[in-house]
Order: C-alpha cells, then structure tokens, then sequence
C-alpha cells in the first residue's frame, strides 16, 4: 500500500469540502480530519488492502498522526509478518 | 435566584473565584478567568447590538474558549446554536442561516470555508474568531479573540426564563435539520435535576465527551459550573483513540462520567479498560442509545464502586426519565429499563386510541413538564404535531411531547424502551431520520431510487447502508455518492456502504422492501 493510496482515501471518504489536499505530513488528528467514525474507516482500509491486522495496540495517537506516519506503522505490521 | 442557564455558573464565581472552572488540555480557566472572558464575548456581542432575541452560532472546535463563547452568548442574552464542527459547511450555513443568526464564533478556516455561502447568511453581522485575530478579507466584520471587548462585569440582561437558551438542530425526516428550541426554564430545569440528583460538588472533575451540539453536553458544562466543579474537556485529539480516553480518565481523576454507551462499550474492547485503576470514578451516567447488556456488566464488573444510571430523553425533552442501575442485575436479563421520570416531568405512555397503557402494556410514550421544549425554529406545523394537547388534563390548557417512542411499563413503574414508531434509528447516540439521508440521495441527479437501511451493530447501534438505482442504469459509482453525501451530511449519517442495483425491490403496496434489502445483506 502506498502512501498516496492512503492519502486518496482520506480525502475521498473523509473531507467533507471535497478540495483540502492531504500530503504525508498533514496533520490528521490535530487538523481534526481524523476523528472516531475516520479512525476505524482508516484501519478497516489498511486491513482489507495488505490483508494484515492493526490491533487495539496499533491504535494510537502516534501511529495515526499524519500518512507518513501510518505508513511506518504498515511497514512495521509487514515486517511483524515477516512479509 | 437564578432563572437563566448561566445564572448557577455566576452564583459559584462568588464562592469559588479561584479553583478550576474548565479545562482542556494544558489550559485552565479558573471561575473567575472564565467569568471575565465570558463577560468580555458578551460585551463584544453587545456592542455589536446582539442580545435578546438574537441568535449566535458557534462553528468551532470544543474547548475551554468554546465555554467560554457559550456563556457569553448567554449573558448577551443570546441563544446560542452550536453547529458540529465538522459539519460540512453547506449543512452548517444551512443551519446558521435557517435561524439567522446575527453572530457566529468559528476558527478562521471555518469562517472561511463559510464565506462561500455567505448568500444563506443575510442577518450575519459579526463573526469571532476563535483561534486567532480577526480583519480578514472581509465579507462579515470579524473581532480576533484577542480583541474582545474588556466588558464590564454582567449579572443581569434583560431575558426572561421562557427565551431561549440555546437551539441544537437534530436530523430531519423531510430532507432538512431542524432547530429544537430549548428554553433556559427547559434547560435548567434539567440542570437543577441533575446537581440535585447525583450530588455533584466542587470536588468534582465531570468529563465533557459529547461535543456541544448534542445535549450531553448541558450537563457536563452546566451542572459543573453550578456545583463549582471542574469540566474537563476531552480533546479530539484523545477521542477516537479509545486506549488513549481510557487513560486520559484516570488521568485527569474524573469523577463522573457522561457519554453515549458506545464510547464506553470501545473503551472496553479496545481501550484496555481492564488494565486501569479509576478510583475518582463514581459516576457513571449514559444515554442516547440502548446499552448493549453484556458490555454494561463488564463495565459494572470493572467498577464495583461506581454508581451507574441511564438517562433517556429526546433533544426536545432534555432528560426525561432515569434508571438507577443496580450491581446485582439480574443477568439473564436481555435490557435494563430507561426509568421513571425525573423532577418536574411527568411522563405515561398511550395506545393508537390515546388510552394510558397499563403495566406489560406497549405505547408511544408521552412527556410533559418543566423539560420539554418551545418548540422547532420556524415549524409551527412540525411543532404541532408532536407537541399536541393533552387529553388527559381537561381542566386546563396543557401540552405534551409525542416522542414517538415505544416503551413498555413495567411493574415496579420503570419503562422500557422497545423501539421507535418511524424510520429514525441512532448509530453512535446520534439521531439519524434515513428519510433525511434518501432525500439528500434523491437530490444527486443521477440518483432514481435511494433507500438506506440500518443494520443492527453491538458496538454503535446501527451501521448505515444505502441502495440506490440510478436514471436509465446510467453509471453510478459508490466513491461519487460517497464524495455527495460528505459534502451534505455529517460523517455519522454517511451510509457506510453504497449498493447500487438496477432497481429496488417492492413490497405489494409498491413500497422500497426495505425488509428484502436487509436481508440481502445477509
């Protein structure tokens, strides 16, 4: 999964104006793009694109602060299983 | 003697100037910081010609200068309407429009984004911004919060008990929110019950998890500030990390806790409720939505000393009625009742025939009293129908609120909730109208047929489905109908997926099947 597939669904399914560009250092959570209902539409598409897990664990302010960020946390998942 | 909402949070400023009013993240505002910044909004409103009669909207984040904002608009002698801030700005300057506010408080990127509806804003004279100095481009006169009025200090305007204290707009079935009006008599009468009842003192810190458009919020603000308490907001930067509020309640020594039930039900799945002390916890209150039983014993389990009530009322009745839950529940019990109903409210429930249903009976309950609301900004009609004459007090004029509501009396005189007589279904405590969902479907021209259909989910309620067929099987994709509704609807009433069909089934009577569709999800 790439960064920019993951910033794509953001603004696709998260922005409400249709317009604000999302780059890798956005700050999602901050900026108030990212709220609950976002959260779990973020992890369920990380899920069913790479096939791997995010657990509760997974689930923090650090790991879901901008794209790049959740990127890194992909790249650790998959490496978690030895992918 | 206080008559107005914020009549409680000024009578605690004189007895406990100094301790903490509100905070959010590393700010606090003392009693007295928050009455003098709240004195300083009113005076800008003021000054601007705003007070009684006059709305104010707020399109902000919630924080400790939102409070602030609200209690000023209210010493004004304003209303307040607090918009979701991540409402998209068409449906917020729908709202700002519908009731004419004259002033709105909102960030800067907000008030941007609102510019380009400023056609729906006519009466809009003044904007504050909440996050930073005002003088942009210039379509509204802007005042920076740092350039607020110093105000003198405000103990009286002239506004009676029946104006209204604040308007929170809920989902409309006809396609449009609208404004349920709520009157500082509607709302104080609930803050008064609610000090009273759970005994909330100034060594008190009282969680604010609902944002201020919903009504939980009047309790966590109100009730604090009457009882000289502390609110403490729950940043949205903690919200959606379930782990992170499960902490964040233990570290800030909350004391009681008010939220829907899914806040509470993800915090015990996913948050590691388990593995953390709440020893200030003593509180636990929860409305909005059914408690899943199974996940409000865990939550009992883990907080063996910790009271737990469910509080149950439409928007337009405040809270109405109330269960003290008990820690021996029976559990084999498949739901825990909403109650009996709180002080100065009267509550029964009537059959199609008007009839007062009697014990193990089904009925639409029916409220009346000091909570139930004036009414829907600009409704009348709408008004009229749920808000009907009392039958059953023929000496005088009397009116109750049709809640449309199905509840059944039990014999110790509690009620249970047993379902809703129209298409309204709640997903996260939010309040959804589908009809006003499949009219905002129908109104994407492409779109032939829209449906959308609730699928029933433990942890939130409702996940929300749409079907639609479009116009001579033109190409409709689930991404475009996704990118419509965002733009209209806030993020809890976009359906989660988007079924797109060549057309929908129907039943005998040439209705969508809604019952076929759910099925066909199986």
């Amino acid at each position: 999964m790439r960064n920019e597939d993951l910033a794509t669904f953001i603004e696709k399914n998260l922005i409400a104006d249709g317009r604000t560009k999302v780059s890798d250092a956005t700050a999602l959570i901050e900026e108030g793009i990212v709220d609950s209902m976002g959260l779990m539409q973020i992890v369920t598409f990380i899920e069913e694109r790479t096939g791997l897990r995010v657990s509760d664990d997974d689930v923090t302010p650090d790991n879901f602060e901008t794209v790049a960020a959740i990127g890194l946390l992909v790249d650790r998942l998959q490496s978690r299983a030895g992918r | 003697m206080s008559f107005l909402l914020w009549h409680g949070f000024r009578d605690s400023v004189k007895v406990h100037p100094d301790r903490p009013a509100v905070e959010w993240r590393k700010e606090s505002l003392t009693y007295r910081q928050l009455d003098e910044l709240s004195d300083a909004v009113a005076a800008t409103l003021v000054a601007a010609g705003i007070g009684p009669g006059h709305r104010v909207g707020l399109y902000t984040q919630k924080n400790h200068r939102s409070v602030a904002a609200i209690l000023g608009i209210s010493k004004a002698g304003a209303a307040y309407v607090p918009v979701d801030p991540q409402a998209p700005p068409l449906r917020a300057a729908y709202i700002l429009g519908n009731c004419a506010v004259s002033a709105v408080v909102a960030t800067r990127a907000r008030l941007e984004a609102l510019a380009e509806h400023q056609a729906e804003l006519p009466s809009l004279e003044l904007a504050i911004v909440s996050d930073g100095p005002g003088g942009g481009e210039g379509w509204v006169r802007e005042r920076g919060w740092e350039e607020l009025e110093a105000g003198p200090r405000r103990d009286w305007v002239p506004a009676v008990e029946t104006d209204p204290a604040y308007l929170l707009y809920t989902s409309g079935s006809t396609g449009k929110p609208k404004g349920v009006i709520i009157t500082h008599r509607n709302a104080l009468t609930f803050i008064d019950w609610g000090a009273e009842t759970f005994s909330v003192g100034p060594n008190d810190r009282l969680s604010s998890h609902a944002p201020l458009h919903f009504d939980l919020s009047v309790f966590d603000i109100y009730v604090a500030l009457q009882c000289g308490a502390c609110v403490v907001m729950v940043p949205d930067q903690i919200a959606p990390f379930p782990g992170e509020l499960a902490k964040w309640i233990h570290q800030q020594r909350i004391s009681v806790w008010y939220s829907v039930p899914s806040a509470l039900v993800r915090m015990l799945l996913h948050g590691h409720m388990d593995r953390i002390q709440y020893p200030h916890l003593r509180t636990l209150l929860f409305a909005g939505e059914v408690f899943p039983q199974k996940y409000l014993l865990d939550v009992m389990r883990l907080l063996p000393d910790a009271e737990f009530y469910n509080l149950y009322g439409p928007t337009e009745t405040n809270v109405c009625t109330f269960y003290h839950v008990p820690h021996d529940i029976d559990p084999a019990a498949t739901s825990i009742p909403v109650g009996a109903a709180c002080a100065n409210t009267e509550v029964c429930a009537v059959d199609t025939d008007g009839r007062v249903t009697g014990v193990g009976e089904e009925g639409e309950l029916l409220v009346r009293g000091g909570t139930v609301m004036a009414g829907y900004w600009g409704l009348p009609e709408k008004t009229s129908q749920v808000l009907v004459r009392n039958h059953l007090q023929p000496a005088f004029e009397d009116r109750v609120y049709r809640t449309g509501d199905i509840v059944r009396l039990a014999e110790d005189g509690n009620y249970f909730f047993v379902g809703r007589r129209d298409h309204m279904v709640k997903s996260r405590g939010y309040r959804i109208e589908l009809g006003e969902i499949e009219q905002v479907l129908h109104s994407y021209d492409k779109v032939k047929e829209a449906a959308v259909v609730p699928v029933p989910d433990e942890e939130i309620g409702a996940r929300l489905r749409a079907f639609v067929a479009s116009h001579d099987g033109v190409a409709l994709t689930a991404d475009e109908l996704t990118t419509f509704c965002l733009g209209r609807l806030p993020s809890y009433m976009v359906p989660e997926s988007f079924d797109v069909r060549g057309e929908l089934p129907k039943t005998s009577t040439g209705k969508t099947d809604r019952q076929a569709l759910l099925a066909s999800l199986k």
